[in-house]
């Protein structure tokens, strides 16, 4: 369960490290109920500042993945097989709807877009 | 006065051993970018260093073996023999100063910065793969002392009204000390002290940040938790030595109401063979865990906290929330001095100077 950030991407590093907790949530190896460390903890062990990972953390909170306490360690309460939604199906839907777009007016064929959502969902099962 | 030498000629390997045995992400305090490991320069350094403080510690050793054949007194010898100790020490410590700032301007003038990629790396598991002895180990002794007080006060009205509290070498009481509520617990409240210290320590060990190399995280990893489980015995095997030596010389000297003992001596060299013997122990098996940097794969290097640090010695990160943070140069772990706590440490340690000085 590694977390590696680079400052030098164009992705701002608090988003670098929810992207790389929802992976880990996504691929069951942070499952319902497991802790995260405090933010304090986890920003020095990185060696970021710990607004950084309080960003983070509210970012996941805001998703509906973890649960946030005063005084107590973050909880995943993402990753378990429930009912979606329906507005949750939406919310989905409307985050994906642009990168599609983008990908088809880039001249992607549907095919090969097709295959590109089976390969990455097979890396998280 | 051979024990003297051995003490001695002990210090004199360590120090001249020292730069050899920090993480090889740092050279005398200084962190240095993973690509830049193998440095031809930084090798130099530490090889000076090593053959400078070896061979000071070699020609006072030999100034301390001829004194050994003149008819020199047992005391001379041994103010001598520390006095030796303390200008070897503090040769070493203006040597670790000079190569601290070399390296400094090293990294400064090549640019080493420059030429890597920073980033920032962590295992979210690896506090669960943790091996060190859980705080058990660390109460059991505080409870032990507790015990011995509630005995010693309910044996109160036979403890005689002077009772001895300190011996020479020949294990003849050589210090009195009188009956009073405080004075006859005066040992196990000191033990207390030093249990409650190494309890905030192994607490503070778990929870000090963990750094991992970007290199190879998987060996980084390693060695991080090698370093904590050693690192957790070593405590232990200290404080339950320690324990042993002052209930035994407590329940001697006060309930007992022995004075010529002659196990206090042979029970010391065992605690003093405990604490050095560990020691090598402990520096072996974190050599052993320490990562190579053989084969490096990228020019990327973990992020450093080298703005956190004052000459490599002293650790203040206000936002590092743990106790303990793993040292710089040497073996062993240092206090953070932004964290209230370490000041409570500090003033348990000297407590016992401090009393003796004021007394």
């Amino acid at each position: 369960m590694q977390i590696h950030l680079d400052p030098s991407s164009e992705l701002q590093l608090y988003k670098q490290l929810a992207n790389q907790l929802i992976e880990l949530i996504a691929k069951g190896e942070l499952k319902n109920g497991d802790t995260l460390p405090s933010v304090r903890s986890m920003a020095s062990d990185l060696g970021i500042n710990v607004s950084t990972v309080s960003k983070s953390y509210h970012e996941l909170e805001e998703k509906g993945l973890i649960e946030l306490k005063p005084k107590a360690k973050a909880i995943i309460i993402g990753g378990q097989k429930k009912e979606l939604e329906e507005t949750e199906v939406e919310k989905v839907e409307n985050a994906l709807k642009p990168i599609m777009a983008e990908a088809l007016a880039r001249g992607l064929e549907k095919d090969q877009m097709t295959s590109l959502f089976h390969r990455i969902l097979k890396q998280w099962k | 006065m051979l024990f003297i030498l051995g003490i001695f000629i002990f210090v004199g390997v360590l120090e001249t051993i020292t730069p050899h045995l920090t993480r090889k992400t740092i050279v005398f305090g200084v962190s240095i970018p993973e690509p830049y490991v193998q440095h031809q320069q930084l090798r130099l350094f530490k090889k000076h260093y090593s053959m400078f403080v070896g061979s000071i510690a070699i020609a006072f050793l030999l100034g301390q073996i001829l004194l050994l054949y003149t008819s020199i007194q047992e005391e001379k010898f041994v103010l001598l023999s520390f006095i030796l100790l303390y200008i070897m020490l503090l040769i070493s410590a203006g040597l670790y100063m000079f190569y601290h700032l070399k390296t400094k301007k090293l990294k400064k003038q090549e640019d080493w910065e420059a030429h890597v990629k920073t980033v920032y790396v962590m295992d979210l598991s690896i506090r669960d793969r943790d091996e060190a002895l859980s705080s058990t180990f660390f109460t059991l002794p505080i409870i032990i002392t507790l015990a011995l007080i509630t005995f010693t006060y309910m044996n109160y009205s036979s403890i005689p009204d002077v009772f001895a509290t300190h011996w020479n070498a020949a294990g003849e009481v050589d210090a009195w000390t009188e009956k009073t509520w405080l004075s006859v617990i005066e040992l196990p409240l000191m033990l207390l002290g030093l249990q409650i210290s190494f309890f905030i320590m192994s607490k503070g060990m778990k929870s000090a940040k963990i750094q991992l190399s970007a290199q190879d995280k998987e060996a980084s990893a390693n060695r991080e938790l090698k370093q904590r489980k050693y690192g957790s015995w070593y405590l232990v095997a200290i404080n339950f030595s320690l324990t042993i030596l002052f209930v035994v010389s407590h329940y001697t000297t006060v309930i007992l109401e022995d004075q010529i003992v002659p196990y206090f001596f042979p029970l010391f060299i065992v605690f003093n063979v405990v604490t050095l013997g560990g020691l090598i122990l402990l520096i072996w098996k974190f050599n052993k865990s320490n990562e190579r940097f053989d084969d490096l794969h990228t020019n990327e290097t973990a992020a450093a906290d080298d703005r956190y640090w004052k000459w490599g010695i002293l650790y203040i990160n206000k936002n590092d929330p743990s106790l303990l943070v793993q040292k710089k140069f040497g073996v062993g772990w240092t206090l953070n001095l932004a964290n209230k706590w370490s000041y409570i440490i500090l003033f348990v340690i000297f407590l016992p100077i401090l009393l003796t000085i004021f007394k």
